[in-house]
């Protein structure tokens, strides 16, 4: 085909022929004018008469109002690829640091695990020697702490914020013009380096001393010792040593000096698994219902006084035993009939276990103190029981130095003062004394992470680094050193104390530097197993603590002339009450008053939240009139606090007790805590609680946590939030009166007889298809031992934090809408009077026949093909049926939208949990995360997942190691023959539900 | 012509009516403008129904957490409502299908309102599982249907999908043969109306009626048919209502009588609504001819028999938690007789078991106020029996730790409240437009007892 023939294409007719009028619309295309000549030439348009003025008028109007709506919250969303990435980091992979926690001076080891920078949760650290790996509920909240958005960021000066550099001039300016009389008020400082630093920076200053002092104070049994033994200290308990145990008010389980160390001895001594077989004999005299008391084999109720007196009449027969015949012993009065009969009793039950018992008391009275080293001397538990060659310096308040201290500020005799980590405008008994002394001081410096009552008040107030943030070091007991390390950068601009005291000597090295060198003069001479400094600390680092030689020092003989007997003045008045002061197992003195999670933490024994409260006795309440929530005013003569009552089973009839650490500064915030809707019943803005510290008396050099008052009714009600309303486990008697089986108990002689005391409930189950699914992989299981749980509430918090499980607040937890997938359920039996307590803990229980499954209509809920019960939140309509059908009721219901967004508290929340929205049931998932995270390392690792690899965060964490998880499908693992044990039994085993947790009776040492 | 009757049948209508009598009393409230009074209840049911709509918004827009419900308590006013209204739409699906079918020719006096109440009740009883929902934008979840979200699929062994089932499946029955029954009427209404538009919708409404033997042959047939359709319905909802708690696990609402229980329950309640709303009705309506004295009396033994077997289910009841031996359910008793809310407990067996025994007398049965008032308290019973089955059983299970109390709120009030709003606004706006009784239907009775 030569010819190329031009193919003409056309639209239309119009177009092929190729007419004037396509052509003239083809170069005009789109021909329409635009109207505007139209428009200028209508006559209205043109009347419109737009002044300059209104024109400018609408102009600015346009601009402010697209200036306004530019101001609204753009949601910002970057996503930044990570470039150059972190060395060592991989995104999405927790990293544990070993560290200290500072949640009080204890000193217990924790682990804290970060992911993505950030510390998410803690744990116990397995390795360090004191804690073993167990955490209380305070240390675990810690965590919380660290994201406190009310935290300080700035130093202040005069309440205004400046930057660091001022303010260390300044204050070095100031501290050469002051020259003398310098004093450094703090808590207890366990930090040697700290120490070190305030030693040096007071050494420039004549006329100078460092003061320490604890608001709820040990110091009178560091002064016992002093004038027992010659030593200012506090000594080591073991209870894990003692088959004897007496505690005279000593909380030691719950608050009283270490209470996860002491859980950990407590429970070594009370072990049923190993032959023979432990169970010390642990007999509390108390009048308030603490945690301790509530695990007592034997608690008996008396007054302050009374309980003085049995330890008076106790030393005089133990001294007459052991044939001491020591004058002002012999003086004292003898008994009456009953308590003299409890004295013998005990007498005989220590003496029997010469070298193998304990006497603690935790009353802040030297004369009491003085005689309990008496009783532990001639029982010969010195060297034994109780250590004084390698003691404790987790507490080394000086009650005595603070009055000091404060005679000296009131005569104006103080130049400057640095407040450190203590917060004396809150916690002395008389803050306003105080208060008005600070305002005759030139300088006050105070450190501190909150503006706080004493911060407030201070001309320079330094935030403190969160210990999360910091370096530290701490000697808990003799011999033994932990460290701290930070596991995020610093949040704001702060600093510890040991920085600021240095830099204001001219040091300006880092805080880290500042510590190393202290390990390395001080500590590595001490130690002989690494040979270069580097090693030992690295290796100090990575362990968290090092052990080095301690330095023993002789004990001198014991000072008989310095015991005698105690004056008590008992009761008078019918209207007159003993009134025990106390620390509530979250908030401990009220340090960590800020933190929501303790604010909503059940109080172990009342499972009060939200609130501190006049526990009293049911009879006493009867004989008053009163009901729980009515308001009574608190008196001592002086001062008045009205508080709401809580009827508190076992408590003494003429004790009344209040918990101090309420009633802070700042915790006004957490009224706005919760959904906010019509019927919300928080309206008045007021911190937490009351402050209970007035009640607090300077008993000659030691401050008394004891008093006397009188009640008075005010009319008023405060409805408590309480998480559990129904206290027995008994049903009440007009509806039956049967006990019901779900806690289980024994006494040890039946228990020696026969392993299955008291879990004798056969009950015939009768099942309708043989084995209808056969796990044949993992079949995860959980076995809880009541024997060894103490109630302490630690894993509440720890799962909470693990679980990303919601704070509701006061309002919500009074209208029975808690979020806490694992709840201790408190029951009493017996009397009212003489009632023994026992703590259960549960969380969902992951029946194999689970009735929640079946009832869903949506399957949110399903088994998995290894044993668990599993919620599948974005599935979930929320018809509550399956929490209704649940028989343990441990499903929660998201009632409101809990979570808020744009929090600073939300970077605590684990990113491989998903919080849940409203309208949706969670509860416990046997923390699938761990079980995943677990199987994919041991696949990765190319072994089987070994008994113990996975740990769930309740029971990592658990002080008393009671409770086990595990697969029941090995038959070596440790759940595996827990099972298998007489103790072990279900809850509502007759139903059928086939729950895969499992409880072991408590065994109580008792007839 | 003059009448004689039968000695022993009465005439089931009384004031010897014509046949174009009957047509002239039942559109006389269509065709006349409405009283102040229909005003005056109209305009009171709506403002309750607004109430109701505002509570629902409010809730739904805030959550759940607005009722008193808690961790223990999981269901309370939502459910009792739910299960109280499918109860009340008992009656109408029982006198319109189960009479017919035993030739209950009385029935006919009563049927259309009965089962329009059936119809407003089952409305009010379907809201109910929807706002109940944590998240309701999401209650077609419930629904299984082929969807894209991976292999979900419904939970067939939830009584509560069988609860969806049953609910629409009663409901829609219900409406079809409620609409059925109404196409005669709809037709002599088209045939009566002046006003243009009236007459297109009823003629619309009507489907084409042109009142020939064969379209009434056909239409009865169909009646029939669906009467028999709807029979088993009657029986099937309330037990399957029933079985969201006899399946459960609970002590209280683990038992095997429930499906007959509530069955009787809601016949009994349901007769009880048909007594309060005829006895108005009748009074104000001017239909005193057609619902008589006898009507009222045959359902006043209906409700002595179905409130027999409820005492008797109570009882029953009672009997098993006792002779069971089981710890719990004698503990579930006992706690509501003697709990905490033995109030309603006892409220509910003054008002279901008592005094309906008043009934035994022919008297009080032909004493309109008294069976006015009877038929209240057990209306006022029949809500506190599902009020004291859910609540009392939920609130005090097995672990005594987990014990709680519940309370309403004014929410929960008045989202109760609404829903007796929007019954009342649709009952009232039916009675405005539809035939109150079936014309066609009461015609057929006319001659009942009466010898020619």
């Amino acid at each position: 085909m030569s010819e190329k023939q031009k193919k003409r294409y056309w639209k239309s007719i119009e177009e092929r022929e190729n007419t004037p009028q396509f052509q003239a619309e083809a170069e005009n295309e789109f021909p329409e004018p635009l109207p505007l000549g139209e428009l200028l030439e209508d006559p209205s348009f043109n009347e419109a008469d737009v002044s300059r003025r209104s024109f400018l008028k609408a102009a600015g109007f346009s601009v402010a109002g697209a200036l306004l709506a530019a101001c609204a919250r753009a949601p910002v969303e970057k996503a930044i690829p990570l470039l150059n990435a972190p060395q060592d980091i991989v995104v999405g992979k927790a990293y544990w640091y070993a560290s200290t926690c500072a949640g009080c001076s204890a000193g217990c080891g924790i682990l804290a695990k970060t992911r993505d920078g950030r510390p998410i949760k803690i744990e116990g650290n397995p390795q360090h020697p004191l804690s073993r790996g167990g955490i209380c509920a305070v240390g675990q909240a810690m965590v919380l702490s660290l994201y406190d958005s009310q935290r300080l960021q700035k130093p202040l000066r005069k309440g205004q914020p400046v930057n660091w550099q001022e303010l260390d001039s300044e204050v070095t300016v100031r501290l050469n013009q002051l020259g003398d009389d310098v004093y450094v008020l703090t808590g207890t400082i366990t930090s040697p380096s700290t120490r070190a630093a305030i030693e040096r920076f007071l050494s420039r200053f004549k006329r100078s001393a460092h003061v320490e002092y604890d608001p709820v104070s040990y110091s009178a049994i560091l002064d016992a010792h002093e004038q027992t033994h010659g030593r200012r200290v506090l000594p080591r308990y073991h209870f894990d040593r003692a088959e004897v145990i007496v505690s005279f008010d000593a909380d030691f389980l719950g608050t009283w000096i270490s209470p996860v160390e002491f859980t950990k001895g407590y429970i070594a001594g009370r072990t049923l698994e190993g032959k023979p077989p432990r169970l010390s004999y642990h007999l509390q005299l108390e009048g308030r219902m603490s945690l301790t008391g509530a695990n007592a084999d034997r608690r008996i109720r008396v007054t302050p006084v009374e309980g003085a007196a049995i330890l008076t009449e106790l030393a005089r027969q133990l001294a007459r035993k052991a044939g001491v015949t020591s004058p002002p012993l012999l003086q004292a009065r003898s008994l009456s009939g009953n308590a003299a009969a409890v004295a013998a009793e005990i007498a005989e039950r220590l003496w029997r276990a010469k070298g193998k018992s304990l006497l603690v008391c935790g009353q802040n009275d030297v004369e009491l103190q003085r005689l309990v080293n008496l009783v532990n001397h001639l029982l010969g538990n010195y060297g034994k029981t109780v250590d004084l060659s390698q003691p404790s310096y987790q507490w080394r308040g000086n009650d005595r130095a603070l009055v000091d201290l404060l005679e000296k500020m009131q005569a104006g005799q103080v130049k400057a003062l640095f407040i450190a980590d203590a917060n004396p405008a809150y916690n002395l008994p008389n803050p306003a004394e105080f208060t008005e002394a600070l305002k005759r001081i030139p300088l006050t410096v105070t450190f501190a992470d909150h503006l706080d009552e004493t911060a407030g008040l201070s001309e320079i107030v330094c935030p403190l680094n969160h210990p999360l943030e910091s370096w530290n070091d701490a000697e808990i007991v003799e011999g033994l050193f932990s460290l701290s390390q930070p596991t995020i950068p610093l949040l704001g601009d702060t600093r510890t104390l040991r920085e600021c005291l240095s830099r204001w000597l001219g040091d300006a090295r880092p805080d880290r530097e500042i510590l190393m060198s202290y390990w390395k003069e001080r500590i590595f001479p001490r130690q002989k197993k690494e040979g270069s400094f580097q090693k030992f600390w690295d290796q100090s680092v990575h362990d968290g603590f090092a052990v080095v030689q301690p330095n023993k020092k002789t004990i001198p003989a014991f000072r008989f002339a310095s015991v005698n007997a105690p004056r008590l003045q008992p009761l008078n008045s019918e209207q007159d009450f003993a009134l025990v002061l106390y620390q509530k197992t979250g908030l401990l003195d009220g340090r960590h008053a800020q933190n929501p999670w303790l604010q909503e933490l059940p109080d172990p024994v009342t499972k009060v939240t939200w609130d501190n409260y006049l526990s009293l006795s049911p009879a006493l309440a009867r004989k008053m009139g009163v009901k729980e929530g009515e308001v009574l005013e608190i008196s001592d003569g002086e001062k008045t606090v009205q508080l709401p009552v809580q009827i508190q089973p076992g408590q003494h009839d003429r004790v009344v007790a209040i918990a101090v650490g309420y009633g802070r500064k700042g915790t006004e915030r957490f009224t706005e805590l919760g959904p906010k809707w019509i019927e919300h019943r928080e309206s008045k803005v007021q911190p937490v609680g009351k402050n209970a510290y007035p009640f607090v008396r300077q008993v000659e050099t030691n401050r008394s946590y004891l008093s006397k008052v009188t009640l008075s009714k005010t009319g008023n009600f405060v409805p408590l939030a309480l998480t559990q309303t129904h206290h027995t486990i008994t049903v009440p008697k007009k509806l039956g009166g049967e006990a019901r089986d779900m806690v289980r108990e024994t006494t040890l002689a039946k228990y020696l007889k026969d392993p299955k005391a008291g879990n004798h409930y056969e009950h015939p189950v009768l099942q309708l298809w043989e084995q209808d699914f056969v796990y044949k992989g993992h079949h995860w299981g959980l076995a809880i031992d009541l024997n060894r749980c103490t109630g302490c509430s630690g894993c509440v918090i720890s799962c909470q934090a693990e679980n990303n499980v919601s704070v509701v607040g006061k309002d919500e937890v009074r209208r029975r809408r808690e979020m806490h997938w694992i709840r201790i359920d408190r029951y009493y039996s017996g009397e009212e009077g003489d009632v023994s307590v026992m703590f259960q803990p549960v969380m969902c229980q992951h029946c194999d026949h689970a009735p929640c499954e079946s009832v869903c209509p949506v399957l949110a809920t399903v088994h998995s093909d290894e044993g668990i019960n599993q919620q599948i939140y974005n599935r979930c309509v929320g018809t509550r049926y399956c929490a209704n059908n649940c028989p343990y009721k441990v499903r929660r219901f998201n009632w409101f939208d809990y979570w808020k967004r744009g929090q600073k508290e939300n970077l605590v929340l684990n990113p491989d949990i998903t919080t849940r929205s409203r309208g949706v049931m969670e509860k416990c998932s046997l923390c699938v995360q761990r079980i995943q995270e677990a199987k994919a390392e041991a696949k990765r690792q190319g072994k089987p997942l070994a008994d113990g690899d996975i740990k769930l965060a309740c029971e990592q964490s658990c002080p008393a190691d009671a409770i086990v998880f595990g697969d029941m499908n090995d038959p070596k693992s440790r759940i595996a023959k827990l099972i298998e044990h007489p103790r072990h039994y279900r809850m509502l085993e007759e139903m059928n539900f086939r729950p895969t947790v499992g409880y072991m009776t408590k065994v109580r040492n008792q007839g | 012509m003059s009448m004689h009757f039968s000695v022993l049948r009465k005439p089931i209508i009384h004031g010897e009516k014509t046949l174009a009598q009957v047509t002239t009393d039942v559109a006389r409230p269509l065709e006349t403008r409405p009283t102040i009074l229909w005003w005056v209840a109209f305009l009171t049911s709506f403002s309750v129904l607004v109430i109701g709509v505002a509570a629902v918004t409010y809730q739904i827009m805030t959550g759940i957490g607005t009722w008193g419900l808690n961790k223990t308590v999981g269901w309370a006013f939502d459910i009792t409502n739910f299960v109280f209204w499918v109860g009340i739409g008992h009656a109408g699906t029982l006198i319109s299908a189960i009479l017919f079918l035993f030739r209950q020719r009385w029935r006919t006096s009563i049927n259309r309102s009965a089962e329009a109440m059936t119809i407003f009740a089952v409305m009010c009883a379907g809201i109910f599982p929807l706002i109940h929902l944590g998240r309701p934008w999401l209650f077609f979840w419930i629904a299984p249907y082929p969807n894209m979200r991976g292999p979900l699929w419904v939970n067939f062994r939830s009584p509560l999908l069988w609860d969806f089932f049953a609910i629409s499946t009663y409901f829609t029955i219900s409406l079809v043969f409620w609409y059925i029954g109404l196409m005669p009427d709809m037709a002599t209404l088209r045939d009566r109306a002046k006003s243009k538009i009236k007459k297109a919708v009823y003629a619309f409404m009507s489907f084409g009626w042109d009142g020939s033997t064969r379209t009434w042959q056909r239409y009865e047939t169909v009646y029939l048919l669906l009467a028999a359709l709807a029979t088993p319905l009657v029986l099937s909802v309330h037990s399957i209502v029933s079985m969201d708690f006899a399946t459960s696990v609970i002590p209280g609402w683990h038992s095997t009588i429930f499906p007959p229980y509530f069955v009787a329950g809601a016949v009994f309640s349901g007769f009880a609504m048909v007594l309060t709303l005829m006895i108005i009705a009748r009074k104000v309506l001017n239909y005193e001819e057609y619902i008589t004295i006898d009507h009222i009396e045959k359902m006043c033994k209906i409700v002595l028999v179905t409130g027999g077997i409820v005492a008797l289910s109570y009882l029953i009841e009672i009997f098993m938690a006792w002779y069971s031996v089981n710890e719990y359910e004698r503990f579930v008793f006992l706690n509501r007789a003697l709990g905490p809310y033995a109030w309603a407990f006892w409220t509910m067996i003054t008002c279901n078991v008592l005094i309906p025994q008043l009934l035994w007398f022919k008297k009080i049965r032909r004493s309109l106020v008294i069976v006015f008032i009877i038929s209240i308290f057990v209306n006022i019973g029949m809500w506190f029996e599902r009020f004291v089955i859910i609540v009392t059983s939920l609130h005090r299970d097995f672990l005594p730790s987990s014990w709680v109390m519940y309370k309403p709120t004014i929410i929960e009030i008045a989202t109760l409240a609404g829903s007796f709003g929007l019954f009342f606004t649709c009952f009232l706006l039916f009675v405005r437009f539809i035939p109150f009784i079936a014309i066609g239907e009461v015609k057929g009775v006319l001659n009942y007892g009466k010898n020619k």
